[in-house]
């Protein structure tokens, strides 16, 4: 599997490397059509030397004479060039045969020995020279074709070795940009590992300061950031139920050490009961809240281990079918799936009793409260269905935040909550990587579904 | 019975030694790591009530140190911190029971005396009370001679009235004894199957009812 990066990365090493080749070929094709002019240009002036030799030899020399002499002298090698002389006034001393009709175009405008390009009617492109001695004019032309040839060779093999270059220079790149992104990929997996069981590791800082050793720093104080806050709330909440706890523990203990002295007093009695109901009912909102204040800081570590759900199931269902009876509600287990799941049993029965404990409540007596146990594509869902007056579209959304609060529909022999029963079921439903939500029932008749969907 | 108690806060700490000396138990109280190991090290004892919040040290580290060392008397962990993960931690480092504050001293008597009990080996099969018999191992109850049916969570719970007949039982025992949970259940669930129980075991007329209420605290079967 390549990453997108990786892919990037290879990609563009590839172009890179393609496109420094196709320069430095672009590059050699031009240096070598000017080498291959060059040394024309100086097979030129050796010929011109040796004509202008001949001139020199035999001044005032014409015609077939002239011709004769030039022809022997230059041997064999006239064939290959193409040479005409004249002189100052413009007067024609001599043509090659191999001209033909074609004439050398006038290059008296310039001003010394010069080399262009022309075109020769008949004969094709040339490379043309004019070398000046005295009143003598003597230009020398070569074919282009053997240049052109060797530069078309050139481009040929240079296209094969640009299509070479790009494909070597994938598999290299890929190999390049491995290679390069090994230290990013060592920070990677040293933050995944980081979490929160395990805050005190940090990426290995190299000895060589360069921009990765600087990013892996920069997360190393990132992770030091968050290793403190964590410990925050963990030496908060051990603070905060300590402080608060030994009191409350003092509270008690003299409360019940009271109630055997005031045996007597029933008025003084009643009180202090009422006294040590409230010191729980405090005690449960205290363990309450730091419960979700540690599940919400990511300082709670749950153990989640694999669990058969039927059989976590099964005496959850014996509880909820006696509570209900009591409250005159009929429960039912609708769907019971197969499977295991990733859990903390305590936790999940006690966020499927809270559920069922407030649907028992807001339900109409001979009401039906229904669970189903639902295996997922990707997870668990629990629903909780009740046949209870439903909820406002507004509130839905607020109920499983703090000290939220709905008015059940009956009855008031009921244990007073606190207002954070919901609130802790979606810290636990979190904790299980999971999300918990409300919705009013769809299906025509009035009443609450709650779904707790769990990930695998 | 020595029974050596290990906490930082005074006033609890009296109140647990005077419980303790009322069941003439011989309770000593240690404020510190240090101190406790002192008195550990001077004279032996029969069980340890160990506060985990010491002002020189962690208890657990404590109780850790102890086990490591070979003491293996029972240790009652007694904790203000947080309830599910203490708890468990507490119990893997090799303590045999573990408690809340806020506490009912009921409720700490109670579990000292079933840790000594267990320490002692005490196996009974068959348990008796007031007319009701309950055989443990072939899990067979009668009331007045006449068989009842129980659910497993009755039977639980019938089990733990009979074992700590007299005494009074906290929510907070019952819930982690019968639903082995460790937190409030939120719901009146332990009322129910009392009251269940009430209506299998009806008191004979005349006579003190068998499972009795105390308010704010739980209940007794009396």
């Amino acid at each position: 599997m390549i990453g997108p990066y990786t892919r990037r990365l290879m990609v563009r090493f590839s172009a890179l490397v393609t496109v420094t080749t196709v320069i430095v070929l672009l590059a050699g094709g031009l240096l070598l059509e000017r080498e291959m002019l060059r040394s024309m240009e100086g097979m030129h002036e050796v010929e011109a030397d040796e004509v202008f030799e001949v001139l020199r030899d035999h001044p005032g020399l014409k015609g077939d004479d002239l011709a004769g002499r030039i022809d022997t002298k230059l041997g064999s090698d006239a064939a290959l060039y193409f040479i005409q002389i004249h002189d100052d006034r413009g007067a024609i001393l001599y043509r090659s045969e191999n001209l033909g009709d074609a004439v050398m175009p006038d290059l008296s405008r310039m001003e010394e020995n010069e080399h262009v390009l022309a075109e020769l009617p008949g004969v094709g492109g040339v490379r043309l020279s004019e070398f000046r001695e005295g009143e003598w004019h003597v230009q020398i032309a070569s074919r282009l074709k053997p240049v052109h040839r060797i530069l078309t060779n050139y481009a040929k093999v240079s296209a094969l070795l640009v299509l070479g270059t790009a494909v070597a220079s994938l598999g290299l790149g890929y190999a390049f940009s491995r290679f390069t992104l090994r230290p990013v990929r060592a920070i990677e997996l040293t933050a995944r590992r980081i979490s929160a069981d395990n805050l005190r590791e940090r990426i290995p800082v190299l000895a060589v300061r360069d921009e990765l050793a600087d990013l892996a720093m920069l997360l190393n104080q990132m992770f030091d950031r968050l290793e403190g806050s964590f410990e925050q709330v963990k030496r908060f909440t051990a603070d905060a139920s300590h402080e608060l706890k030994t009191p409350l523990a003092l509270i008690r203990l003299n409360a019940e050490r009271l109630r055997t002295r005031l045996a007597g007093d029933p008025e003084a009695v009643a009180g202090l009961e009422d006294l040590l109901e409230e010191i729980t009912r405090m005690n449960r909102i205290i363990e309450s809240l730091l419960f979700i204040a540690k599940a919400e800081s990511g300082a709670l570590l749950l153990d989640l281990k694999e669990h058969d759900v039927r059989a976590l199931l099964a005496p959850f269902v014996e509880d909820a079918r006696v509570l209900a009876e009591d409250r005159g509600v009929r429960f039912e287990l609708a769907r019971d799936d197969a499977g295991s799941l990733r859990l903390e049993p305590a936790l999940l029965r006690q966020l499927l009793l809270n559920l069922v404990a407030n649907a028992l409540n807001v339900s109409p007596a001979g009401g039906l409260v229904t669970l189903e146990s639902v295996q997922t594509e990707h997870g668990w869902w629990f629903i909780v269905t009740d046949e209870g007056p439903g909820l406002p579209a507004a509130q839905l959304e607020k109920i499983f935040e703090r000290f939220v609060r709905f008015e059940p529909a009956t009855g008031e022999n009921r244990a007073r909550g606190h207002g954070l029963g919901l609130a802790i079921c979606r810290s636990i439903a979190e904790l299980h990587d999971g999300e918990i939500r409300a919705e009013n029932r769809t299906d025509g008749r009035s009443g609450l579904r709650v779904v707790v969907a769990l990930r695998r | 019975m020595k029974i050596l108690i290990v906490e930082d806060e005074r006033k609890v700490a009296q109140f647990v030694e005077r419980a303790l000396a009322e069941q003439s138990y011989t309770p000593r109280v240690a404020g510190s790591c240090a101190a406790a190991r002192d008195a550990l090290a001077e004279s032996p004892y029969d069980a340890v009530v160990l506060d985990i919040g010491l002002p020189d040290g962690d208890g657990l580290q404590l109780l850790k140190e102890w086990r490591a060392s070979g003491f293996n008397e029972p240790v009652l962990i007694l904790s203000a911190r947080d309830a599910v993960t203490d708890r468990i931690h507490g119990l893997n480092l090799g303590a045999d029971d573990y408690l809340a504050k806020p506490f009912s001293i009921d409720e700490l008597l109670a579990r000292v005396r079933s840790l000594l009990r267990r320490k002692a080996g005490n196996k009974t099969t068959v348990l008796e009370h007031r007319g009701i018999r309950m055989d443990l191992l072939a899990r067979v109850v009668t009331y007045q001679g006449a068989a009842v049916e129980l659910t497993s969570r009755e039977f639980a719970l019938l089990e733990l009235f009979l074992q700590n007949a007299g005494r009074v039982l906290t929510r907070t025992l019952i819930a982690e004894r019968v639903w082995e949970a460790s937190y409030d259940m939120e719901t009146n669930l332990i009322d129910v199957y009392v009251r269940k129980l009430r209506q299998k075991f009806p008191s004979v007329e005349g006579a003190e009812p068998l499972f009795k209420t105390v308010r704010g605290t739980g209940y007794q079967l009396a």
